[in-house]
């Protein structure tokens, strides 16, 4: 029989082309299942994953004559089958009734898709490097298999019956043109299988808490059949005789050029990370995915039990993944370009600002340490001078005294002791006076100098001695002329003292003060001599305060201007898309229009500096973004419009 | 009328959160095993079906015969706890 000679040639051929020409043979009717079964059990069938794929089946249900795409297998599965096939996916179904039914269908086709789709990558990553022949094939395969990872054989075993899923529908496809045979009536398979995969997945796009993953995945099945599969086999068998699998990627090509259909775009998303070379025109009309993003994610995902290599990609595609849907996902990523500049520039303002600040402030801190450390010192210097210059005053009483009216020695030092005791007295007497005159006198006296009189009438109270020992003990202090603490004063203050009795007035040269009042009047020395550089710092300080107020407000300012720019950007070019998909009457917007939809009203006055800076900072930095006049509603205005088109602005690039 | 049981008040004393099937008045493990096997391993999911079907026992006493197999005491004991337990937290 014809056909089954046909089967044992088929033997020999990697598997895709055997699915391709598998299908148009058991698309006519006279295939018997024997020789499906034969097939299938063939030990001379050199791909373990051709076999597989059949015994996996031949162990579980076999659908193999199922004629229905995988969406119509999954619906057609029985409760309990349906059920299994869930588990064995690894996913855990509720209660399948009427009302979840059609859901867990669902579920199972993507699953499987996704399943598929993992292993397809993966395997075309691993397949590339080495050498595509047929026998090396089956090595591949136990290395893989060979890996501990069950997750791993489950996903196989499942995306085998993906595989094979994919064939009915080759097969189905088949039908269409039976007869024809060879590469070319391939090139039309090719692409009548592109075009049964896409509908599918227009389908399974809007429903959604299924993740930009599950979308993409299902689309690369196709393309990586083509471009691996078919690339491995031409390479192979066919690389000499026949261009098939050139033909394939090619025909699949001309077949996006000559159907650009409204819902190419979106898969050709895709392609390109795959053959960026023969799908490149088609980069422009990308509309969602980026091309390398797709790959990447697809990659990353699928490569999850194996590969090691994933982590700093999964960042990506957690990122990516996140922000699915609308005005989120574009914002993020548009603004990834342009809010760097924007952080740069301000922190460059501030930095600038911050240094200036950091230098003054640690000049004004330093010159207030100073300050500080100056005023102290002469706190210090005017407290305690009094008490050291005590000293000078205990050496006086040791004087000695130089004795030359008596021979006699006791005498002597009796005259002697009688002056020190006055004086001593005096000294005291007059500190006493001139304390209490510094210090707010309180006794009311004139000045600090005591007449005469009077300090000779204490001193005869206080020891007792006679006037004329008064005398004595000033005139021996005018001829020894020491620094003793007591000035003496006559009637002409500008002549020096030579005589007791010239003496009219009596002043000490150290007041006794208590310690507070030397301590207020050392402050208030220390304040005046450190007035003008008290107050040059007090300055610098309030100018520092202004400053750093005036620096902060331009800085909110400034972060208030760019946020108002991301806002006026974002409404721009959503008014932009939306005018593409027809919601809006212009491509352009009234700037007031927009100022007016951003600000509420009670804040217009308010940020009007803001929302004019914005403005010049569109004017001037925003290439995107073009200023027209145009005439809305009868009345001339300033427009905005967008001018990227959207499929740019939508890349990451 | 069937008397409350133990376990009915239990179950009925306190939100089901996320006890097994079991814990539903009326049905043993081996009932609780065929649910489970059908997908109906929560109490919760038994819930759902009750409510679906408009908290009416006589439909949902049906559905358990006929599907599960369940005798006509466990079908009316489990709807009386669900329902209980609806009065109570729904």
């Amino acid at each position: 029989m014809f056909l089954d000679s046909c089967f044992l040639w088929l033997c020999q051929r990697p598997s895709s082309q055997k699915a391709d020409l598998l299908k148009v043979a058991t698309a006519s009717s006279d295939v018997t299942w024997d020789s499906k079964r034969r097939l299938g059990t063939e030990p001379c069938v050199p791909l373990p994953r051709w076999r597989r794929l059949f015994l996996s089946h031949g162990r579980r249900h076999f659908r193999f004559p199922c004629s229905s795409s995988s969406a119509m297998a999954a619906a057609g599965l029985s409760d309990s089958k349906l059920r299994a096939e869930l588990l064995a996916l690894g996913y855990k179904p509720g209660p399948i009734t009427d009302t979840t039914r059609k859901l867990y269908a669902k579920k199972l086709t993507r699953l499987r898709a996704e399943v598929a789709a993992g292993l397809r990558s993966r395997g075309g990553a691993g397949a590339q490097p080495q050498s595509p022949s047929g026998p090396s094939r089956p090595k591949a395969r136990v290395g893989q298999k060979a890996s501990p990872q069950a997750r791993v054989l489950v996903e196989r075993e499942s995306q085998e019956e993906e595989e094979e899923e994919e064939e009915e529908e080759e097969e189905e496809e088949g039908e269409w043109d039976l007869g024809n045979r060879g590469p070319t009536q391939r090139n039309h398979l090719s692409t009548e299988r592109e075009r049964t995969f896409l509908p599918r997945e227009e389908g399974r796009l809007p429903s959604s808490p299924w993740d930009l993953s599950s979308r993409r995945a299902p689309l690369e099945v196709p393309t990586l059949r083509d471009g691996v599969a078919d690339s491995l086999a031409s390479s192979a068998l066919w690389g000499s005789t026949v261009t098939e699998g050139g033909g394939g990627g090619l025909s699949s090509t001309k077949w996006w050029e000559r159907e650009p259909s409204p819902r190419t775009p979106r898969a050709e998303g895709t392609r390109p990370g795959f053959s960026s070379s023969s799908t490149r025109p088609y980069l422009g009309t990308e509309s969602r995915v980026t091309p390398s993003s797709s790959y990447l994610g697809s990659l990353t995902r699928d490569t999850r039990p194996e590969l090691n290599y994933r982590s700093p990609w999964r960042a990506e595609r957690k990122e990516r993944g996140s922000p699915l849907t609308g005005a989120g996902f574009k914002q993020g990523t548009r603004w990834d370009g342009t809010r760097q500049p924007i952080g740069l520039k301000s922190q460059g303002k501030g930095r600038k600002g911050i240094g200036l600040e950091f230098y003054l402030s640690w000049f004004l801190w330093l010159a207030t340490l100073g300050l500080l450390v100056t005023f102290l010192a002469i706190l210090w210097v005017k407290m305690v001078g009094p008490g050291q210059l005590e000293g000078p005053e205990e050496n006086f009483k040791l004087l000695s005294v130089d004795c030359a009216q008596r021979t006699d020695s006791y005498c002597q030092s009796k005259q002697e002791e009688i002056i020190m005791t006055i004086l001593h007295e005096l000294y005291n007497y007059l500190a006493g006076k001139a304390g209490s005159f510094e210090c707010g006198n309180p006794e009311n006296l004139e000045s600090k100098f005591i007449p005469v009189g009077e300090a000779k009438d204490y001193i005869e109270n206080v020891t007792g001695y006679s006037a004329e020992k008064f005398m004595d003990a000033l005139q021996w202090l005018l001829d020894n002329n020491k620094e003793s603490g007591i000035l003496l004063y006559s009637d002409e203050p500008s002549k020096p003292v030579t005589m007791a009795s010239q003496v009219v007035s009596l002043e000490s040269a150290r007041p006794q003060m208590s310690l507070g009042c030397r301590f207020h009047r050392a402050l208030t020395t220390a304040i005046t001599n450190l007035f003008i550089f008290f107050w040059s710092l007090a300055f610098l300080w309030g100018m520092l305060f202004l400053l750093k107020y005036y620096w902060r407000k331009r800085e909110e300012e400034e972060m208030a201007m760019y946020k108002m720019v991301q806002k006026i950007i974002a409404a721009v070019q959503n008014h932009y898309k939306e005018w593409e998909q027809n919601l809006e009457r212009y491509p352009y917007v009234g700037i007031l229009h927009i100022r007016d939809t951003l600000i509420p009203p009670q804040d217009r006055k308010k940020i009007k500096r803001i929302w004019d800076r914005a403005v010049d900072f569109l004017a001037s930095n925003e290439s995107r973004i073009q200023t027209e006049s145009h005439r809305v509603a009868g009345e001339d205005m300033l427009v905005w419009r967008w001018t990227q088109p959207t499929y740019l602005s939508d890349s990451d690039h | 009328m069937v008397m409350r049981s133990q376990k009915c008040q239990n179950f009925v004393s306190e939100p089901m959160g996320n006890k097994p099937i079991t814990a539903v008045d009326g049905i043993d493990e081996e009932l609780g095993a065929k649910l489970a096997a059908k997908g109906f391993d929560k109490a919760y999911i038994l819930l759902g079906q009750f409510l679906l079907l408009k908290k009416e026992c006589a439909a949902f006493q049906n559905w358990l015969k006929s599907s599960f197999d369940a005798s006509s005491s466990e079908a009316e004991q489990s709807a009386l706890c669900l329902l209980e337990w609806c009065y109570a937290f729904l």
